[in-house]
């Protein structure tokens, strides 16, 4: 709580209660802003004689400055006064009978009575120790009595009011800058709390994937290969991670893709770059569209011998396309046999069955490129 | 040989990166920070500095600004628009992924040093899909891709080459290289929502 207030303190101007004229406002502003105190006086002068405005924002910055005096926590402050209940009922008996002795009529007593009470009670609460509480402290006696004396009448409805605001006023001059700090402390906390969930979410994560992984790595240390697909792996793990990214569990064409690339990753050691321009829901069409650059991307990891896959997609709602090129071995397209399951059905079967389009184009010693459209 | 200076706060990735480059470009320094980076491309005038996006104190995109006229390429493990787009923003010529292996990353220095823009799929990709949807009519001509030049990012983006994809479109090398310039220069300077978005996500604009 300590280091809250300091750091609050330092965001907000504390007031000056060394250098101040009136309550130190002015001070408190200039030696935070670290300019001359006169300018901000003359500033509030200004506005002040601008239609009053000076005045106000003199209260509200009043108001919302932390004294450097103590802060007064309502709870004990409380307390303490329902501890010195019993004198502020004694003060106030005493001085209603000595009101009533001299003989006082009685829509006076009561408010002095209620008064004294008061302000016994305000003193023994030890508020009085700063200029502020002790402004509030009065402001609370006077209304005390405000309240005391429209009571037995309640025809006073204005004076009545009047009153309440009064005590408000005390109220907040009072307790103003302990509400603040505290509601300062608790957001303050709850950052505090919820970084230190993030943390240690980020370490939990951190632990069950990149230290595996490390750890698998320096055993593995003989095996380039091996050692290359594990970091790639954990690489496009905490890549989807950090990015909280949702496009790999997304129904639509793209995170169909990404899951395929992913998974062929793993399971060939090459590496599979998706790129993605638009993006659809997945459907019967475009869940066969996937399947069939699945069997495309598989067919380059598993034949050509190339290192690295480019495959993009396009996709609107009137159009998709997907391409799946290599670098790697390349083959005479019109060499292969008709009868070669792989291509003629899971790709070309399987895109016209649902109304599209695909095409290999290969080199040998250049590589592949599949292109399948819908 | 292209004289290169290695900006990353990673001195693992710097060597690894110099080691890998032996022999095709001369790597004449190395900085840490943004200050030093600052320092030494000031001293050396390197041909092309190979930037990192990610550094403490505002990253690549604050060496970039802080060092005009010196040829940037951008090399990052990020694979996120917004970090792309706003270091090619802030002025990069070129960016590419840090697994980019060694032949690659040479010829990509070489292109930036000859003035030309370096484009990885990945990032044909993003400028295709920021510059896509409706453009209002009276959207200005930086605002929006010619045909031509979305066919070939288009190629970019499916892992083609310069030359191929000269050869596809049957254009001269030349060509293919003005109209990716032609690219850049719309991406550093058009105000399309997406890629200004993109760059105000990191602070910039």
């Amino acid at each position: 709580m300590s280091g809250t207030m300091a750091i609050a303190a330092h965001r907000i101007p504390v007031i000056d209660d060394d250098r101040r004229k009136l309550a130190g406002v002015c001070a408190g502003i200039a030696r935070r802003l670290g300019i001359d105190v006169r300018v901000v006086r003359i500033a509030f002068i200004v506005l002040t004689l601008a239609g009053g405005i000076g005045v106000a924002l003199y209260g509200l910055a009043y108001l919302a400055m932390t004294s450097t005096g103590a802060l007064h926590d309502p709870a004990e402050v409380l307390r303490d006064a329902g501890l010195s209940w019993r004198e502020g009922l004694g003060a106030a008996l005493v001085v209603a009978a000595l009101a009533v002795a001299v003989g006082l009529p009685w829509r006076v007593v009561l408010p002095i009575g209620a008064g004294a009470g008061t302000a016994m009670v305000m003193w023994r609460s030890g508020l009085l120790g700063t200029r502020r509480g002790r402004v509030g402290a009065s402001l609370m006696v006077v209304g005390a009595v405000l309240i005391a004396s429209a009571l037995p009448t309640l025809s006073g409805l204005q004076s009545f009011a009047f009153a309440v605001v009064v005590v408000l006023g005390g109220s907040v001059l009072l307790f103003g800058p302990w509400w603040l700090g505290m509601a300062r402390a608790l957001t303050a906390e709850r950052t505090a709390r919820i970084r230190a969930q993030e943390r240690a979410e980020v370490a939990a994560h951190l632990h069950d994937s990149v230290l595996q992984t490390l750890a698998l790595i320096q055993r593995r240390a003989s095996d380039p290969a091996e050692v290359a697909q594990l970091a790639r792996r954990q690489e496009r793990d905490l890549r989807a991670w950090l990015n909280a990214d949702a496009t790999a569990a997304a129904a639509t064409l793209h995170g169909a893709l990404v899951r395929a690339a992913t998974e062929i990753e793993e399971q060939h050691g090459v590496e599979v770059e998706v790129v993605c321009v638009g993006d659809r829901a997945l459907d019967d069409d475009t869940a066969a569209l996937a399947a069939a650059a699945r069997e495309a991307i598989v067919n380059a990891a598993k034949f050509a011998g190339a290192e690295r896959i480019d495959v993009y997609a396009e996709a609107s709602d009137e159009r998709a396309e997907v391409f799946v090129r290599d670098r790697g071995a390349g083959f005479d397209v019109d060499a292969v046999p008709a009868d070669r399951r792989g291509v003629r059905e899971s790709i070309v079967g399987r895109m016209e069955r649902h109304g599209g389009h695909a095409h290999v184009r290969s080199t040998p010693g250049e590589g592949t490129e599949v292109e399948l459209s819908l | 040989m292209r004289r290169v200076v290695l900006v990353d706060d990673h001195a693992l990735f710097r060597a690894g990166v110099r080691s890998e480059l032996e022999g095709r470009v001369e790597v004449i320094g190395e900085a840490g920070t943004v200050g030093e980076a600052v320092a030494l491309i000031a001293s050396a005038q390197p041909d092309v500095v190979l930037l990192d996006v990610h550094m403490p104190d505002g990253g690549g995109v604050e060496v970039v600004r802080r060092c005009p006229d010196t040829c940037f390429l951008a090399l990052s493990v990020s694979d996120a628009p917004e970090d792309v787009i706003a270091i090619i923003r802030a002025g990069a010529r070129g960016y590419v992924t840090k697994t980019i292996d060694a032949e690659r990353l040479a010829d990509a220095i070489e292109r930036v040093a000859e003035g030309d823009a370096v484009f990885s799929p990945r990032l044909a990709g993003f400028v295709l899909d920021a510059f896509r949807g409706e453009t209002r009519a009276e959207a200005s001509e930086l605002d929006q891709l010619t045909p031509r030049e979305q066919e070939v990012l288009r190629l970019i983006a499916r892992g083609y080459l310069y030359k191929e994809v000269a050869h596809n479109l049957g254009i001269s090398a030349k060509t293919v290289e003005a109209h990716v310039a032609s690219v850049l220069r719309k991406l550093q300077l058009t105000n399309r929502h997406e890629l200004s978005r993109w760059a105000m996500e990191q602070g910039l604009d």
